[in-house]
């Protein structure tokens, strides 16, 4: 909860005792308390508008006064006695929404929205069948002129939801209305084709078919699909999505906006709600491939699974356990990776299991056991939209964590939530925050950045120092490495001035809950580590020196990057960050395994629903090692570019077809469901595991997901009580001894200049994708079909580029071909190009470069 | 392409000044560029919303609500005719017939030579003096088809 702390009001609704936090409008109390107002134009989520004027009730002062006032705007008070369906409101209530039925099309049977739609269930609870009026239809065509969301205005009953929601959820004013009286009409500025985040929120609120998801070919009535929910599986924020599916084809993905349903409260985002294309698609693997001789062949998965496990033994007796290899999958479930890790720890007895993150990363779980050393537990993040103040650093929300986003803009507008944007880019993050600091540092200065806050926060004694020095051991040690940390020497790294710093150091000291969101950026500043060393001193100086909470989060990038390191697969932990036992010895070939595949130390890898020659920042590095292992072993969905280095094949499912649970980057532990069968051929993660310990010839002895889930929560302590996921509970860091400190580490920049190579690049997740594999999700590719850079208009003009020219972007190591927009948001002296293209390998340009990569870039003819 | 004056910029600098929060600003910017070149265009209204961090379509929508605010090409003189009920009695709708007439357009046209535009308005709280029009910033009362032959007449 905000550290403001809201008064409890008693009421009475409807003749039974009732209460609320003051401010609470009648509609959602009475909500809270099992009562329906009948109502169209409300939304928890949304201020209060009161446009469709059927939400009436009767209210009666504490001194018996009546008063009939719309529930969406009028908050409850003590000892007032609320009437919600009266004679007299039915009959208010009523003539609202007999007017808009004389104009609403009334076509339902052919409508996307009939059997969920609030007009039906209001016209029903109302009675409105028979109208009094003459019936006077509009009759407009629909609007198709973008991909994705149909505009179907008959429909429209002008609740402005949709207005709202584009404004208020999303940030971004796609949609308003137009004309007035009886012209008025929702739409685009001059009517032009919309163009937008497309998060299709507007068809989540919308309480007719007035806006639709044209995604699916599949459309029709709501109420004939079956419906379940899972977990999204594309970014790590976690968000619920509504599967919809019609004789076992996934049609449309939905939010879900019941109170208290995952973490998202309905939101989704483009990726979220429009990439279901990857689920049935022709290009998917169909069966199980062996490589003989440079072409695969198909093979039934007797063959494959027998062939490996040939392999996996003769490996074993030959070379030892420790040159078999694995690496885990971010995209598959928590049951999936505790399977991978099982299999190759207790049957194959390696314990060299790793995944990409931790591959690149391993001080992030690390830092996040640190956070926990220091008492630093982190609220849920449903909490978020409570905060007071968020930092958010250099992360760029409405790309990286869209609807987080969501979340934050929610809490500006009911909690006053101020927002601290930390980004060398000019990030669009609007809001209605009051206090809305942007620190637009320099490139590669994210640590002074973090530094100089916590220097201004012990300098200005906005912390209490005295507290912070009883309870954290090396505080002198910090007050030491802050010294370089001056006012000047930040000025001269960062390029901000020490007054937006002070200010938003004493924003983030002061008495609230914070939250801090750090972006996957950081990993490209070349100072990954100590960046997140520097926020973490910085939340144990406001933990133990400041009145109120600091909730801190280590970055992920995919559904499950938390959860399959929660799981064990990483060489330096155990499921549940538990000690690695003494037996399997020091020898660690995947602590280092692009060295030790090349050399050949490493004899067996089997890379389970990764695709790192795409993604892995080492481009060259990672094809020479994959080239070199003499066996590799491949499960995914699409026939990607590791895959093509495979010796077998397998072909897996994508998260629709498969149950388990996901783990966001806030540690909610939440149930994944299929909404349809394995596709073809395709078996999910889950039984591919299965079926390789069968033939290895020590079954595992319960492999059903519910017995998995069993023994996880036996010997994973931290998931205890967190599975199977349907509450979306956050696992507690129980168990994790207490030992303060902060970690310092010395100043330094990150200045690395090559001759003749005067750009830097910036590279992350496009809004539209997220690595490769939403390229297969045709909405998707829709609306961003193309990867193009990002320029300053005034390097631009200096290089006699114009928006829309060709450019060639070259390191020392690769170059690439890409169109260029010019945007202010990218600062001078850099390039962003988003990273999701395979033909653009921008993993080749970086090729192992830790901080941002030097290029130069010429206009192409 | 729309593009705002190094003195436009100096008056928006003034403008926006007045507010606490930018985006009250909108109606006089949007005045602005109305006086300046007699319409706002679809350009016009993503520059203003560049200058106040709005949308194009909460742009659109503020200045859709007013009448007054022109987006297409206008004359020289624009002509607002009341049609509300007092001047409506005293004969305002053949009076605007006959404006039209002469000026040989239709309410809401311009004529070739873009000297002037007619508009139906609402009530422009001019009652006692109806039926009367706006010319521009002028108002005419108490018209007769004499009256309006000599204030067209007048102008150049």
């Amino acid at each position: 909860m905000s550290t403001v702390v809201r008064k409890t009001v008693n009421f009475k609704i409807n003749g039974k005792d009732a209460s609320a936090p003051e401010g609470t409008v009648i509609i959602e109390a009475a909500k809270q308390h099992g009562v329906e107002v009948t109502n169209l134009c409300y939304n928890r989520k949304l201020k209060p508008f009161a446009a469709c004027r059927t939400c009436m009730v009767d209210v009666r002062s504490a001194d018996g006064k009546k008063e009939l006032v719309y529930s969406c705007t009028h908050p409850v008070a003590e000892g007032i006695e609320v009437f919600t369906d009266t004679e007299e409101t039915d009959r208010y209530n009523g003539a609202c929404l007999e007017m808009l039925l004389v104009e609403h099309p009334l076509d339902c049977p052919i409508c996307d929205k009939s059997g969920v739609c609030p007009l039906q269930d209001n016209t029903e609870a109302l009675q409105m069948s028979n109208g009094r009026f003459e019936i006077q239809r509009r009759n407009e065509p629909s609007d198709k002129s973008n991909p994705l969301i149909e505009f179907y205005l008959n429909r429209c009953i002008l609740c402005g939801l949709c207005v709202r929601a584009c404004d208020e959820i999303q940030g971004v004013q796609a949609l308003d209305f137009h004309q007035r009286g009886m012209k008025s009409m929702i739409g685009t500025a001059n009517q032009e084709p919309l163009d937008c985040e497309f998060c299709g929120n507007c068809i989540t609120v919308c309480p007719t078919g007035a806006l639709m998801d044209m995604s699916s070919q599949e459309r029709g009535l709501a109420a004939l699909f079956k419906t379940n929910n899972s977990i999204c599986g594309y970014c790590s924020w976690g968000c619920t999505v509504q599967m919809e599916s019609k004789k076992n084809k996934v049609t449309r993905f939905v939010g879900d906006e019941t109170p208290g349903e995952g973490i998202n409260e309905g939101n989704l985002c483009s990726k979220g709600r429009f990439g279901h294309g990857i689920i049935h698609n022709e290009n998917r693997i169909k069966s199980p491939l062996i490589n003989f001789g440079g072409t695969f062949k198909e093979v039934s998965w007797d063959e494959a699974i027998k062939t490996i496990i040939d392999r996996v033994q003769a490996t074993i007796n030959r070379n030892g356990p420790e040159t078999v290899v694995g690496i885990g999958g971010e995209k598959l479930t928590n049951e999936e990776n505790f399977l991978f890790q099982k299999l190759f720890r207790e049957l194959y007895g390696s314990n060299q299991v790793t995944n990409l993150a931790n591959m690149r990363a391993p001080y992030v779980n690390q830092f996040m056991v640190r956070c926990f050393e220091n008492g630093i537990n982190s609220k849920p993040v449903t909490e978020l939209e409570n905060s007071d103040v968020v930092l958010v650093f250099n992360s760029d929300l409405p790309s990286e964590y869209p609807v987080g986003g969501n979340s934050v803009r929610k809490g500006t507008i009911f909690s006053g939530t101020d927002v601290i944007i930390a980004n060398p880019r000019k990030v669009v993050f609007k809001s209605e925050s009051n206090i809305d600091i942007r620190l637009n540092y320099s490139l590669g200065s994210d640590m002074t950045v973090a530094n100089r806050i916590a220097r201004i926060l012990i300098d200005e004694g906005i912390v209490n120092t005295a507290n912070v020095k009883l309870a954290v051991p090396n505080y002198d040690e910090l007050i030491q490495s802050l010294a370089p940390y001056t006012a000047e020497a930040a000025q001269q790294a960062t390029g901000l001035s020490d007054e937006v710093l002070t200010r938003a150091a004493k924003r983030f000291g002061r008495t609230a809950d914070r939250y801090i969101l750090i972006g996957n950026d950081i990993f490209d500043s070349g100072q990954g580590e100590d960046v997140l060393n520097a926020l973490l001193n910085l939340s144990i100086l406001v933990h133990h020196g400041a009145e109120g909470s600091v909730s801190i989060f280590p970055p992920r990038e995919h559904c499950n990057s938390q959860g399959v390191n929660d799981m064990g697969c990483t060489p330096d932990f155990l499921p549940g960050y538990q000690p690695v036992p003494d037996h399997f010895g020091t020898n660690n070939p995947a602590g280092d395994l692009l060295e030790n595949c090349t050399n050949g130390t490493i004899k067996f890898l089997h890379i389970a629903g990764e695709d790192p020659v795409h993604s892995y920042y080492k481009g060259e590095k990672i094809k020479n090692a994959l080239n070199t292992v003499p066996f590799l072993v491949v499960q995914d969905v699409y026939m990607t570019d590791t895959a093509k280095m495979a010796d077998v094949i397998l072909p897996a499912t994508t998260y629709a077809e498969k149950e388990g649970s996901f783990t966001n980057m806030t540690r909610h532990v939440q149930k994944v469901t299929p909404a349809t069968l394995p596709q073809g051929q395709s078996r999910t993660d889950h039984d591919i595991f299965t079926q390789l310990a069968n033939v290895f010839g020590k079954p595992f002895p319960n492999s059903a997901v519910s017995d998995v889930q069993d023994e996880i929560s036996k010997t994973v302590p931290i998931y205890n009580g967190t599975l199977p996921g349907s509450k979306s509970v956050q696992w507690a860091p129980d168990g994790f001894k207490q030992n303060p400190g902060f970690r310092v580490t010395e100043a330094r920049q990150e200045t690395s200049q090559k001759e003749g190579f005067a750009f830097k690049l910036v590279s992350n997740n496009h809004m539209f994708h997220i690595g490769s594999y939403t390229q297969y999700a045709k909405a998707l590719t829709d609306i961003g079909p193309d990867c193009v850079a990002e320029l300053n208009p005034e390097d631009a003009r200096a290089l006699g580029i114009g928006d829309g020219d060709r450019i060639m972007i070259e390191s020392d190591m690769h170059r690439v071909e890409v169109p260029v927009i010019l945007s202010t948001v990218t600062a001078k002296g850099t390039v962003y190009v988003p990273k999701n293209w395979v033909a653009v390998q921008l993993n080749l340009l970086r090729n192992g470069e830790e901080g941002p990569v030097s290029i130069k870039i010429s206009k192409l003819g | 392409m729309f593009t705002f004056t190094p003195e436009d910029e100096k008056q928006i600098e003034k403008i926006v000044g007045k507010y606490p929060v930018k985006r009250s600003a909108l109606l006089p910017l949007l005045t602005l560029v109305q006086r300046r070149d007699g319409y706002i265009s679809p350009e016009a209204m993503k520059a203003i919303g560049g200058k106040l961090e709005l949308s194009p379509a909460y742009v659109q929508s503020v200045m859709s609500f007013y009448t007054m605010y022109h987006t297409h090409p206008t004359g020289k003189y624009i002509i607002l005719f009341c049609h509300n009920i007092s001047c409506q009695l005293n004969g305002a709708d053949d009076l605007l017939a006959y404006t039209s007439k002469k000026l040989g357009i239709d309410v809401g046209g311009t004529t070739k030579d873009k000297k002037f535009t007619l508009h139906r308005e609402e009530c422009l709280a001019a009652c006692s003096g109806g039926p009367m029009m706006r010319v521009n910033d002028v108002f005419h009362e108490n018209l007769t088809t004499a009256k309006i032959d000599k204030i067209l007449d007048s102008l150049a």
